[in-house]
């Protein structure tokens, strides 16, 4: 009964946001938030549904952010038809690594495969000057707008509009990712990591299952891209680089790893915390290493986790006042 | 008919041979026991017919069709599931997760795609079969002697309840032949006389059964057939009575003259 209480008072201030964040600093801020929400929830499929290890997860962020930007400034797509086209291409290139390295491929030499991998696409996408602008990267990207007939064009331009987009992206994916879970798809890849040989006895394919997770994975990450490409409204090959896999990271296990709040809460506290420091750049790095050590060493599962739980331990307490006092009125009756 | 049938099987594993030459038939719905010594092959004989290890030589046929080298999730979707020496769960799933989970192959939707499609606009199909799940799931609960129970994790079961688990769990995937290795570890004479009613509740079932085991009592007590292995070499295949005054087999597993006049 309280979960949904609580569910209830945080959605209700995730919609009121931006009327009380009014500044177009803090607005920024919270875009950026669901941005790497939606990329972080992403990454935990992989470690926490599937169990391995993808260090080049930053790549399909950026193939996402690519595809749109290409699709809406060279081939004029529609921005929102484009943002389909980044998912499928994002899947779809995850699904090919995911079926080549998860065939035989766990643990440290899947992370050096991923991680080759984004380095290639680096690579790749810096060289191929004239399909991807090269170093210069792809500029005026046109923001997303829903046409109506006999009116002027939504336009998703403003940072508050941008904001509602974010917002229902993130809310869609969480919906998403949850119903995956409690499919056979996604029953059958918790079986996989929880018990690969078991999993194998009673039929499921674990190079198929493992395949086609990971395309789910990286096609929402792909949406993140899209939705950061008509943010910024310019792409970099500087997408591709680890800088923005070390976030996620950070993002992951402080926030918390197997949960929906837990990427979400890291993405919104490793966003809007360094602004309010006066640390900057190096020294924000040795912040969050050391964020990420103490949260290791002292609050294992993550932030969220460790706050459902007290909140739990809280809520015990209240309805256990509530029965003594209950328990208190009844001997009163009695007495008289 | 023969529902498995072995020709000529051999493992060697680097200088060890696992299995030597083992021809042997398993007859549709009867209980079939395997025993032998420690590292006589039981279990290699399980992994090797499952498709867990490939075998040096010979042939492995299932349903008179041979199926060497097939990969162990295709032979469990030709209807040979196993369970395994080791407890075997997952862990982290409750009961019920478990169980659920082992009725992969018998899904509806084959497609994982479209049961995820359905799994998101609530289709009614996917309550109708969620329900059906339920349903079941406490059917099987029943069978395996479970009490149902909502939230309990896998890991946190006792021992004899998740060792039950392990056979639910192969049962929700509906096998033809069901291959069970050593079921009967760690029970206590009561637990036993129920894993062997069971079993044949199980063969009731029109499921074909195969059972490693030490345990002699439910061996002599469940069995219709037995195949004694030793050293990888089959060395008795006969009738609970036949294998209890074959000389070969006293002499090298059941211990010398007290066990034979029991």
């Amino acid at each position: 009964m309280y979960r949904r209480l609580i569910y209830g008072l945080i959605l209700a201030v995730v919609i009121a946001a931006p009327f009380v964040m009014q500044s177009s600093f803090l607005r920024d801020l919270l875009i950026m938030s669901g941005i790497y929400a939606i990329l972080t929830l992403s990454l935990d499929v992989i470690v926490s549904r599937m169990g391995q290890f993808s260090f080049g997860h930053q790549a399909f962020f950026a193939i996402g952010a690519y595809t749109s930007a290409l699709l809406s400034v060279n081939l004029g797509v529609p921005p929102f038809v484009s943002f389909f086209g980044a998912v499928a291409c994002a899947g779809l290139v995850g699904l090919l690594v995911g079926a080549i390295a998860l065939r035989a491929l766990r643990g440290v030499y899947l992370a050096i495969v991923t991680l080759g991998f984004s380095i290639i696409m680096l690579v790749l996408v810096r060289g191929m000057r004239g399909f991807t602008g090269g170093e210069a990267g792809i500029l005026r990207i046109p923001p997303p707008t829903i046409p109506i007939p006999g009116h002027p064009d939504i336009v998703f331009g403003s940072e508050f509009s941008y904001y509602y987009l974010v917002l229902i992206c993130l809310l869609l994916v969480i919906y998403l990712i949850s119903r995956w879970q409690h499919s056979w798809w996604g029953r059958a890849v918790t079986g996989l990591c929880e018990h690969e040989a078991l999993a194998e006895s009673i039929g499921i394919i674990p190079v198929k299952l493992y395949a086609m997770s990971f395309a789910f994975a990286t096609a929402i990450a792909g949406l993140s891209g899209a939705l950061f490409a008509h943010y910024q409204l310019a792409v970099y090959p500087s997408l591709f680089n680890l800088q923005y896999m070390f976030l996620m990271l950070v993002m992951l296990f402080v926030g918390g790893r197997g949960t929906l709040g837990g990427p979400i809460l890291g993405a919104v506290f490793f966003i809007f915390v360094p602004k309010f420091l006066p640390t900057k750049g190096e020294t924000n790095l040795l912040l969050f290493g050391a964020i990420l050590l103490l949260t290791i060493l002292f609050m294992q599962r993550g932030l969220y986790p460790a706050l459902v739980s007290l909140g739990h331990r809280f809520t015990k307490q209240f309805s256990s006042v509530k029965e003594a006092e209950t328990e208190n009125n009844e001997n009163v009756g009695k007495t008289s | 008919m023969a529902i498995l049938e072995t020709q000529g099987l051999t493992k060697d594993f680097k200088g060890l041979r696992a299995l030597d030459n083992v021809d042997m038939e398993v007859q549709e719905n009867e209980i079939l026991g395997l025993v032998g010594p420690n590292g006589s092959g039981k279990t290699s004989w399980i992994n090797v017919v499952t498709g867990f290890i490939k075998p040096t030589e010979g042939s492995v046929l299932f349903e008179g069709r041979p199926i060497s080298g097939a990969k162990p999730y295709e032979v469990a979707k030709m209807g040979m599931i196993r369970t395994f020496q080791l407890t075997s769960l997952f862990g982290n799933l409750t009961m019920n997760g478990n169980i659920i989970i082992g009725g992969f192959l018998k899904r509806r939707n084959v497609s994982l795609v479209y049961s995820f499609v359905h799994n998101i606009f609530h289709s009614r199909s996917y309550r109708s079969e969620e329900i059906e799940l339920y349903q079941k799931t406490a059917e099987i609960l029943r069978l395996v002697g479970l009490e149902a129970s909502t939230d309990v994790l896998a890991s946190n079961m006792p021992t004899v309840d998740q060792r039950k688990l392990e056979i639910a769990i192969a049962l929700a995937a509906e096998p033809k032949l069901l291959l069970l290795d050593e079921p009967a570890a760690g029970m206590n004479p009561e637990e036993t006389t129920r894993l062997m009613s069971t079993i044949r509740a199980i063969q009731q079932e029109g499921i074909t059964v195969v059972v490693v085991e030490h345990n002699m009592k439910v061996i002599m007590g469940l069995c219709n057939r037995i195949m004694v292995l030793n050293y990888g070499v089959k060395i008795a295949d006969g009738t609970p009575e036949e294998i209890r005054r074959d000389e070969r087999v006293i002499e090298c597993y059941l211990g010398k003259r007290e066990y034979a006049q029991n």
